[in-house]
């Protein structure tokens, strides 16, 4: 073990890498920064570039990004009431109202050391728990992973999403995406219609393209206008009396921790379900609830860490059993598979390496994150005084290239338009994204398994429940549906009484 | 309730024009970038769209165009080897 930490340190420590993983920083911050531009969509942009790069430095890369995005987000928010990404949204209110108190720098400190500690503490959980749950994985077979797959997607849809049945129809458009191509099992070309180009399937890389940028950008060709006015307020001592802040809150700082790696552990959740859950809890045990929402320093504590140490537990059900904890770890499996890694237990196995490589990144962009952040703060105006008019075609043309570049066709582009055009329509009318990325990535798992188990059980359907652990998943996720089928029912009682 | 309810974007012509304009241009790249190529088209795409977006300005965007595209082509062909399509400007550029 120590050597493969040791091989991990040399992966990273390669002055090219280095470089990468400043670069993907910066490149993270800013787009985390401007408004409309999310961490998600940060990620998207950086996977036709990351697609021609060695793993260690890919995977780098797409986890300092996404950790400097979510906490970017804080500052247009701070600064603008308008939260740079969706994770920043919960606790928008309390930061632009300390800004409005003249208290800027310190709202801006809270957010970029709660985020700090946050990322530092969901990364040393995922460097704990993860290794230990691959040992558990390693003995699973395709019906454990069925059922584990059935079981994520669940909770992503009824768990995670308050709109459970527009959720489940992202779902199951995602799992029908999924099936076009070649059938895995019998080799039979599905939904083709005859195009050969259809028969390998839709492309994992341009269909994200389109949903997380092209939507976006469309969605900001709407909104485009005058660039919002800045406080005039200096941004310079962004560390003053942050100490006794922090200290006054630990608990909440530790609260906020604990909630958002347990929240970004549950699959299909992320970063900004883990600040919201954290803010509400954070508000239902202060001792100063009337304070949220006034420009209250409590919950942008608990809310700060937990939206970014949701990122770190996110990857460990990614890494240990290939389920993605969040839309960003869910384009990173989605990388992994086109570099013909599967995730899994048996990297842990084959590859330890690069799994230490990935610990190591997410405690280096973490530390990273004081500096660079700190820079951030100090430079925000001028960030967001980027024309967004002048930025979208330019996002536009390298969504263009980017899903060309995987395939070398045009085809990829129309995946792309097609894919983006529908996620417009689906977030104009309150449908979820999330799920149907969740459900590309899943589908063929969910299928490939359910197939082999049935092979392997010879159609017996109680196959599926005589080995224990796969039982107990199995049954979990039965509860799980037979309760929100049931949840209709049991209401109108429940408001009786 | 009717069966179709409109966003407020879809009464407002500028709006209605800038959103079409995402899509359309991206239909457009894909009939015209074979003939053309890439720098060609999306000069073009990159111009129309900045042109739309800024509202007017069209010398200043056409040359932030040329700059951007040429640097997206520099970077994905050298560095990342993407055969990009050279389209017209083949014997300029080889």
């Amino acid at each position: 073990m120590l050597d493969d930490i040791a091989g991990a340190l040399w992966l990273i420590a390669d002055p090219a890498v280095l470089l990468v993983i400043l670069i993907a920083s910066v490149f993270g911050i800013v787009v985390g920064a401007l408004p409309g531009l999310t961490a998600t969509m940060a990620t998207a942009l950086l996977v036709p570039i990351t697609f021609f790069m060695e793993p260690a430095p890919a995977i780098a890369a797409i986890v300092a990004t996404s950790a400097m995005a979510i906490f970017a987000g804080d500052i247009s928010g701070a600064l603008l009431r308008i939260p740079g990404t969706p994770a920043s949204a919960a606790y928008v209110e309390d930061s632009y109202r300390m800004t409005q108190r003249g208290q800027g720098e310190l709202a801006l400190g809270i957010c970029l050391v709660t985020s700090a500690i946050g990322g530092l503490f969901g990364a040393a959980i995922l460097a704990v728990a993860a290794p230990a749950l691959a040992e558990v994985a390693l003995s699973f077979s395709s019906f454990e992973y069925f059922w584990l797959a059935c079981f994520g997607l669940s909770c992503a849809v009824f768990i995670a999403s308050d709109a459970p049945i527009k959720g489940l129809i992202a779902l199951l458009l995602g799992m029908f995406i999924a099936t076009i191509g070649i059938d895995v099992t019998a080799g039979h070309p599905r939904f083709t219609f005859g195009s050969v180009e259809l028969m390998g399937g839709v492309s994992f890389i341009p269909a994200m393209i389109g949903m997380f940028a092209v939507g976006e950008v469309m969605r900001n060709a709407l909104a485009a206008g005058p660039a919002p006015k800045l406080p005039s307020q200096p941004l310079k001592h962004v560390f003053r009396g942050l100490g006794s802040v922090l200290w006054r809150y630990r608990l909440n700082l530790m609260r906020g921790n604990v909630i958002g790696t347990v929240v970004g552990i549950l699959p299909g959740s992320g970063a900004d379900i883990a600040a919201w859950i954290s803010y509400a809890v954070a508000k239902r045990f202060s001792k100063t609830p009337e304070a949220f929402g006034q420009g209250g320093e409590e919950g942008l504590v608990d809310a700060g860490a937990a939206n970014n140490s949701a990122l770190g537990g996110a990857w460990i059900p990614a890494l240990v059993f290939g389920i993605p904890g969040d839309s960003i770890t869910a384009i990173v499996i989605g990388v992994l598979y086109m570099k013909g890694m599967n995730p899994g237990p048996t990297v842990f196995l084959h590859e330890p390496q690069l799994l230490y490589a990935v610990f190591i990144s997410f405690f280096l962009a973490n530390i990273l994150m004081i500096p660079l952040g700190y820079g951030a703060i100090r430079l925000a105006r001028q960030i967001l005084h980027v024309d967004r008019a002048v930025l979208m075609p330019i996002i536009l043309l390298f969504c263009i290239v980017g899903s060309f570049a995987i395939n070398n066709t045009v085809f990829g582009v129309g995946i792309m338009l097609v894919m983006g055009v529908l996620a417009f329509f689906m977030e104009e009318n309150g449908f979820p994204i999330a799920p149907v990325i969740l459900g590309i990535v899943l589908g063929p798992m969910v299928e490939e398994n359910f197939m082999t188990s049935m092979i392997k059980a010879d159609g017996n359907l109680l196959g599926f429940f005589e080995r224990p652990v796969a039982a107990c998943l199995g049954i979990l996720t039965i509860v799980i549906w037979a309760w929100v089928l049931t949840s209709g029912l049991r209401r109108p009682a429940a408001e009786a009484t | 309730m009717p069966w179709l309810d409109p966003a407020p974007w879809l009464r407002s012509g500028r709006q209605l024009l800038r959103l079409l304009a995402v899509p359309g241009s991206l239909v457009l790249y894909i009939l015209l970038a074979d003939g053309l190529g890439f720098i060609l088209t999306g000069w073009l795409l990159l111009m129309g769209l900045l042109t739309l977006f800024r509202g007017g300005r069209v010398l200043s965007s056409a040359a932030l165009a040329i700059v951007v595209t040429l640097a997206v082509n520099y970077a994905f062909t050298r560095w990342l080897l993407v055969p990009l399509p050279a389209g017209l400007l083949q014997p300029v550029l080889y």
